[in-house]
């Protein structure tokens, strides 16, 4: 059974343990790499594609190289789990979107996973909780060196790794930290924010919602180029600009809380009190007062809540998680209804 | 809107930068904005700008799709005429998926790819990792062939703290090479 693969509440990288984790929810590290002599997967007919998934499927499995794999084939299973794989970040919504026979492979923990026929023939991915930059690479870069003891990757020596979009020649190396930053948001910060980011060659975007109507006060912090710079350098980028936005963040809410804890603890209430009420509420407005107790908690403003119910409740309340729990598709106004539930309940539950 | 460059032409693409608080934007049109964009490579933030514009474009993938098309439509005139013997794709191809077809595409097209990957990345030539031992002295022959190119060019032209750069890099991957079991 599908749900007999995945633990009953996180992956890894959504334990609370990781370094930084008051600001930096969790790091990623993804490789994209291609088999050498053969199409990109957009170009394949339906039969090729098959041909390759089932390939590169066999040569994962056998490399050893994601921990006791676990595979799936995503034309095999039903959207909402496809969807469910998307929101705990083991596949991006490209590849459950797309057609044809693709996968994933992923360890038990899902620190480790491997996509095939996305965009590139095979992305590689590690991530775990906290700022752990050097250690996701790490774990990256040695998937990749055993995955290419068998497959002959497409490589030139002038532009490296060849890649299906030119953004990501070179080294198709991007690291992304996921980052929680509502102090900067409520103090009109984040463009500043961008802005230094862009300095260096970063890139910022909010996770949740469109454009500048992002909400939840989450962030993903990524290189933006993979070439001419080495996975060190890039290493070196991403951890220095965030190191500095953490320090950032940190910063305003030591002064927040100095200048005006009571508006934070009254903030912190009401998020709380809204949760512990609703009878039904949206993605969206969940979000926004998880970002608010969040914060709380690490403020110590919220003692009797744990980072770690917190961050269950970020993965836990997304639509598909919702369904597959309760074990039937649901339309919207029933899912609010469920997600408003669970929340209470949950929230009840770690009180004691 | 005109375009801020030649007021000709409306201006198709818009650039919001931040500079000291202070918010401006620049607007171009096509042409316009080819001929900038050659000076300086594409900073992060108009990338997150154009993100935000086009909130479609949910990725850095699709964003260089977006990119790519607008670069090739002043690509060569080759472009669209030419075909790659591999995987078939065509310059026309290539505009509308911002995606290549196959790594040969690289070299087939390389024409009109090499300035946009100089946009999009700032640099040509890889740095770091690669598959295997034999890859590796391939790719670093590269760079000492490219780098000895840059020594003498910036010799010639009497950049001499430039020229020692490329002399320092180029004394770290012979000795690299040399340690090499």
């Amino acid at each position: 059974m599908m749900k007999d693969h995945f633990s009953h509440s996180a992956g890894e990288w959504l334990s609370p343990g990781g370094p930084e984790n008051d600001v930096v929810i969790s790091t990623r590290a993804r490789l994209a790499r291609n088999v050498d002599g053969m199409k990109m997967p957009w170009r394949m007919t339906a039969a090729e594609k098959s041909g390759l998934e089932a390939m590169l499927r066999e040569k994962i499995e056998k490399s050893g190289a994601v921990d006791k794999t676990t595979y799936f084939n995503l034309s095999k299973i039903e959207d909402l789990w496809r969807q469910f794989l998307v929101e705990r970040h083991l596949i991006s919504r490209e590849l459950a979107q797309s057609q044809g026979d693709r996968g994933v492979a992923f360890s038990p923990t899902e620190s480790t996973s491997v996509m095939t026929n996305e965009e590139d023939h095979l992305r590689i991915q590690a991530i775990r909780a906290g700022f752990r930059i050097a250690e996701t690479w790490q774990i990256a870069d040695r998937v990749d060196d055993m995955l290419a003891s068998t497959i002959d990757y497409a490589f030139s020596p002038t532009l490296g790794y060849l890649t299906a979009c030119p953004t990501n020649v070179g080294t198709g190396l991007r690291i992304s930290v996921m980052a929680h930053l509502p102090t900067l948001v409520a103090s009109r910060q984040i463009d500043k924010v961008r802005n230094a980011t862009s300095q260096v060659g970063l890139v910022m975007r909010g996770l949740y919602g469109e454009g500048t109507k992002s909400y939840g006060d989450f962030f993903q912090i990524s290189n933006q180029v993979t070439l001419g710079r080495s996975e060190k350098e890039i290493v070196g980028a991403v951890r220095d600009v965030v190191t500095k936005i953490v320090e950032w963040e940190r910063g305003v809410r030591r002064s927040l809380l100095r200048k005006d804890s009571q508006g934070l603890i009254a903030s912190v209430a009401e998020a709380r009190q809204s949760l512990e009420q609703a009878e039904h509420i949206s993605f969206e407005d969940a979000m926004r007062r998880f970002s608010t107790l969040r914060l709380g908690i690490f403020l110590g403003l919220a003692e009797d809540l744990s980072a770690q119910a917190l961050n269950e409740l970020l993965l836990l309340t997304q639509p598909a998680h919702l369904q597959v729990a309760m074990g039937a598709p649901l339309a919207a106004h029933e899912r609010d209804r469920v997600r408003a539930d669970f929340i209470r309940t949950r929230l009840k539950s770690d009180n004691n | 809107m005109k375009c801020h460059v030649c007021g000709v032409n409306v201006a198709t693409i818009h650039f919001a930068q931040v500079i000291n608080g202070k918010k401006s934007t620049k607007r171009y049109c096509e042409s316009c904005y080819q001929k900038s964009s050659a000076a300086a490579p594409l900073t992060g933030y108009e990338l997150s700008t154009l993100l935000e514009q086009n909130p479609v474009a949910k990725s850095t993938a699709e964003l260089g799709l977006k990119l790519i098309a607008q670069w090739l439509t002043n690509a060569t005139s080759k472009l669209a005429l030419t075909r790659c013997p591999k995987c078939g794709v065509t310059g026309e191809d290539l505009q509308k998926r911002g995606l290549v077809g196959c790594g040969h595409d690289y070299e087939v097209f390389g024409e009109d790819l090499l300035p946009l990957i100089e946009r999009l990345h700032g640099k040509t030539r890889h740095v770091g990792k690669a598959p295997s031992v034999g890859h590796e002295l391939a790719a670093r022959e590269e760079r000492k062939k490219d780098l000895k190119a840059r020594l003498d060019t910036a010799v010639r032209a009497e950049r001499y703290e430039e020229a020692a750069r490329y002399r320092d890099e180029l004394k770290d991957l012979e000795k690299a090479v040399e340690g090499r079991p």
